[in-house]
């Protein structure tokens, strides 16, 4: 057994140290100073083993994520005190900032020289499995035994107890002699079935992993339960030799586990639980141990059938076979294999896809030599399908990246301090202007295409940007190949190791030639609308919500008598006027809550000289985003101006005055025309014809008397028609007149009087109904007394020749009005012919009488003249009403 | 007598409110041969009656027509209107006889493409001539 835990510790020893990933040795001191170091470290991190020995550009431990420095070193030192393996997984920051995952497996030993702890093993790539959350059962169970304190056992193929853990002498209360040599039955409680039992021998004489849970009694009677997991435990000729037991009951312990470490059995249990699949090949090519995974895999197996192989099997000849049938991955192999066996290079590896059924894998084969024992080989395969598709991904987000980098017109670039190195993606290419094949990009070459006004400036910002670690962020602009001029804003990070030395910068290049253009265009018309805004004659000022004035043009300042530097304590309310502040204020507070206020308005406005003046507003919301910001207002003095519009306003209205004046004047003049071209013109033509023919030689004495008697009615007419006018003309002039009470009840009986001779010779009977409330009006005394006697002389008139006439008159009142109904019994108008000429002047509906239409245009006209209505209502051969409705004067 | 008194036509009409212009008018056609027969209407829609009755009948249609624009009732507005709508066989050529010297209605009278000429009263013999002139 001790022969075969030597073998079984070197086997582990050797197998880290040739399995893909980094070996290394350094001391468990603050820098983990190294003492040695593969060349895998290449392969894993990017940098080379000179930078990280000899150079000591970067510092080991700079290797390690800042964010799992801290708690690594914590987790190492408790696996340390603890005595416990050392595996850890944390992040690696490799060159470029690329960030793997990687799991460590360590050993610690004392330097008894130094007095200081060395730490030893191997660190390895897990990144593809981080994000499958990547654990096999065994291995978790190997963890929790190791951590949690587990029971553990060890028993030969028939179940006869080798080994058993203080924990498991604890729990069975058995002294260990007790249980050494014994049958694992020992703890049987009894509990499970046969068959319960019959089937856990069944899986592990299979060679298969058991877990479950088990009922076992102690020595003293008593129950615990545990969770079981029993791995067997293979010898070099693959057989089943021993059985390791793993339980978890819970229960804290902190027991010595350096023997089960120490023991080949968990040295196997690691290399089992890693998801590499290995085997060692002697000289010959014969497979002489493999772990478990790769007989998991050999059994999975391909298309190709090239890894089928087990123990005993030939590798060298299965390679052959498959280089006859043509894969080529298997010449490669063959080759890679020779290139080891004749020492060329210390590992050979590639990546090979294996067609399986219903995916596709990714394996990355490595082989490399047994230690120094150039007589064997170890070959692993370690899957990487997950890498490879995030490969994948990587390769299309870094497509889209660029594809977004070309839109944005961002390029982004890295500087490398370690190695003066410049990477630029294809934008900063693009933006450069240079060809991305022929232009290798430095610093220097960086700094001479930058315009020679700003290139200092740029240098200077990036240089003081990483001494000082502080944001470097400028605006510059590049003169590219062809000579046009671009503007680019530039940013960037620094990262620096330990020992505060800057290790690379990461930063981007924007294009802003377009936003610098219209930056420029706008500040031309800012300059442009500031010419405007200084040169118009207004005073125009912004201020804010609280009514501040925040800006103000000369004008303004003039104005108000403020000089600029004052405006910041000026409020625009200081130069209204009293009577005008609250209003302003208020539509001020009423516009910035968001309303709709009067835009333009005037105010009287206290100017420098303290002087009152008249100003006008004109004002507009500054709406920012949706948000009111303030006003920006307009202010002229429109004091002349006002009080020549007050002025003209005046004689506005007396021209209107005159000029309606004048427009009556006009109508009354052309009515005048119109009654001298007509009636009066009538008579006198009728005169002259007369006058011509009395002359002719052959009229006779009875002709000449006819003659003369129509000269007589000519004559008469032309009197009546001169006396209509008189009283018309008089009419008007009373237009003037004052107005005065006026009794109904006397106007009419004073037109009875006038008209006595009319009323008698008719039989006319005149009934008279004046209400209370209605016996007088404010009026124009002349006015009534001629509108109620053309009215009632109409009536008569008009009156039927076959019945007696009758007058109703009644006057009453309507709300402010008097209402005047003169109604008869005559021959009435049929309204529908003459309706619109009833009013006419000169105009006679009765051939019948004798009548000149004079009357009712003047009553229509004197009513109208007093603000009220005449309306008529009528039948023919039945009679006629006339309705007037005059203001009661009480109004006024 | 001129050349022109020889000439006359066969049937006036005269229509005007004014009995004093029909008498008179009458009297100056008795003493001038101005026409065979003159029928006188004070009222216009007595006269557009006769007038389309002998237009119907094709009888007694009159060769001129004077007529006054002041009258109650129809005016001679109104009848020129309604005879400027009409569908003559021959057109029956009108002369405006008013006493109106106003020149708004000498002016509106020129709208009237039936309208030969506007005479002012009174009506004298050289008036005559010149109507007879006019429609010769």
């Amino acid at each position: 057994m001790s022969k075969d835990l030597k073998y079984g510790e070197k086997f582990f020893n050797e197998l880290i140290e040739h399995l893909p990933g980094m070996f290394f040795k350094c001391y468990f001191d603050k820098n983990y100073t190294l003492i040695s170091l593969d060349g895998m470290f290449h392969e894993l991190t990017g940098y080379t083993v000179d930078e990280i020995f000899h150079s000591k550009r970067i510092d080991f431990s700079d290797l390690v994520h800042l964010e799992d420095k801290k708690w690594l070193r914590l987790k190492r030192q408790e696996q340390i005190d603890n005595q416990v393996p050392i595996m850890n997984e944390y992040r690696m920051i490799c060159r470029q900032g690329k960030i793997k995952w990687v799991k460590e497996i360590l050993k610690a030993t004392n330097d008894k020289d130094k007095g200081e702890i060395i730490l030893e093993g191997f660190v390895q790539d897990i990144t593809p499995y981080k994000t499958n959350a990547f654990m096999s059962n065994a291995f978790t169970s190997f963890q929790n035994a190791v951590n949690k304190g587990s029971v553990v056992s060890i028993t030969d193929r028939t179940g006869k107890i080798l080994f058993a853990n203080d924990n498991f002498v604890e729990v069975s209360k058995y002294k260990r002699q007790e249980l050494i040599g014994k049958d694992h039955s020992i703890v049987n409680s009894g509990h499970h079935p046969k068959a319960f039992f019959e089937q856990l021998w069944q899986t592990i004489s299979k060679g298969d992993i058991w877990r479950g849970q088990i009922k076992n009694k102690a020595k003293d009677g008593t129950y615990y339960w545990v969770d079981t997991v029993i791995t067997p435990v293979l010898n070099e000729r693959q057989e089943i030799e021993q059985f390791l037991s793993v339980r978890n009951v819970i229960t804290e312990q902190k027991e010595n586990e350096y023997a089960l470490l120490e023991s080949e059995a968990l040295n196997r249990s690691v290399l089992q639980s890693l998801q590499t699949n290995i085997a060692i090949l002697d000289e010959h090519g014969t497979i002489v141990k493999v772990n478990e995974n790769w007989l998991d895999f050999a059994r999975f197996g391909d298309g190709r059938n090239l890894f089928v192989t087990e123990i005993g099997v030939n590798y060298f000849e299965v390679v052959e076979k498959a280089i006859q049938n043509g894969d080529e991955y298997a010449l490669k192999l063959k080759q890679g294999i020779e290139s080891v066996l004749r020492n060329d290079v210390g590992f050979f590896e590639f990546e090979y896809p294996c067609i399986a059924p219903h995916v596709q894998k990714w394996y990355l084969l490595h082989i490399s030599k047994f230690a120094n024992d150039i007589t064997r080989l170890v070959i692993s395969h370690f899957e990487i399908t997950q890498r490879k598709r995030n490969e994948e991904t990587l390769k299309a987000s870094q497509k889209r990246l660029i594809e977004a980098q070309r839109i944005a017109k961002i390029g982004s670039w890295e500087h490398d301090f370690l190695n003066n190195e410049l990477i630029w993606t294809d934008e900063s290419y693009n933006i450069f202007g240079v060809d991305k094949d022929s232009f290798a990009p430095t610093y220097s070459k960086f700094l001479e295409m930058i315009h020679p006004e700003d290139r200092e400036i740029v240098n200077r910002a990036y240089t003081e940007a990483v001494k000082n670690n502080t944001p470097y962020n400028v605006d510059h602009r590049l003169i590219l190949p062809d000579g046009k001029i671009k503007f680019v804003n530039e940013r960037c990070e620094t990262f620096y190791n330990s020992k505060g030395e800057p290790v690379r910068s990461i930063g981007t290049t924007q294009d802003i030639t377009r936003q610098m253009e219209f930056e420029l265009t706008l500040e031309k018309q800012r300059t442009r609308y500031k010419n405007v805004v200084e040169n118009i004659s207004d005073g125009l000022i912004i201020d804010d919500v609280d009514g501040h004035v925040i800006f103000a043009n000369q004008q303004f300042l003039d104005m108000v008598g403020i000089h600029e530097s004052e405006l910041k304590d000026f409020v625009f309310l200081e130069h209204v006027s009293p009577e005008f502040k609250e209003v302003i204020k208020e539509r001020h507070n009423r516009r910035m809550a968001g309303e709709d206020v009067t835009t333009v308005f005037e105010y009287a406005g206290i100017r420098k000289d303290g002087s009152k003046g008249w100003f006008e507003a004109r004002v507009t919301k500054i709406v920012e985003n949706g948000v009111i910001k303030g006003t920006q207002s307009a202010i002229r003095d429109i004091t002349e101006a006002k009080e020549a519009f007050d002025l003209l306003k005046a004689s506005e209205a007396e021209k209107t005055n005159l000029l309606n004046e004048l427009t009556k004047r006009y109508n009354e003049l052309m009515q005048f025309n119109y009654i001298v071209s007509h009636n009066l013109r009538a008579p006198i033509a009728n005169l002259l014809g007369l006058s011509e023919v009395f002359e002719m030689p052959n009229i006779d004495e009875e002709e000449k008397h006819q003659i003369v008697s129509h000269i007589r009615f000519s004559i008469e007419k032309i009197d009546d028609l001169i006396q209509d006018l008189n009283i018309i003309l008089a009419a008007r002039s009373d237009i003037n007149s004052k107005k005065e009470l006026v009794n109904f009840e006397e106007s009419i009986q004073g037109v009875k009087h006038t008209l006595e001779h009319q009323i008698l010779d008719t039989d006319t009977r005149i009934h008279v109904h004046i209400a209370s409330d209605a016996n007088t009006i404010f009026s124009i005394k002349s006015y009534i007394k001629s509108s109620l006697y053309n009215l009632i002389s109409n009536a008569i008139k008009y009156r039927s020749p076959d019945r007696q006439p009758h007058i109703d008159i009644d006057i009453s009142k309507e709300e402010n009005k008097i209402k005047i109904c003169v109604k008869d019994n005559g021959i009435g108008i049929d309204l529908d012919r003459y309706g619109k000429d009833v009013f006419g002047l000169y105009k006679r509906f009765n051939f019948s009488v004798e009548g000149k239409g004079l009357g009712l245009n003047m009553t229509k006209a004197q009513i109208e003249a007093l603000g009220g209505t005449i309306d008529i209502q009528s039948e023919p051969n039945k009679g006629t009403e006339f309705i007037i409705y005059l203001p009661d004067g009480s109004a006024e | 007598m001129s050349a022109a008194d020889k000439y006359k036509v066969d049937h006036v009409y005269i229509i005007d409110d004014d009995e004093v212009i029909i008498y008179l008018t009458d009297l100056l056609v008795k003493n001038v041969e101005f026409c065979d027969k003159l029928s006188s209407f004070t009222d216009a829609d007595h006269a557009m009656n006769a007038l389309k009755t002998a237009i119907q009948n094709a009888k007694d249609v009159p060769s001129v027509v004077l007529i006054d624009l002041n009258m109650p009732i129809k005016d001679g507005w109104a009848f020129l209107d309604e005879l400027s709508g009409m569908q003559l066989k021959q057109p029956i050529p009108v002369f405006i006889f008013t006493s109106s010297i106003n020149p708004v209605d000498m002016e509106k009278a020129k709208n009237y493409p039936i309208v030969k000429d506007y005479i002012i009263k009174p009506l004298t013999i050289h008036k005559i001539n010149k109507i007879l002139r006019l429609i010769k």
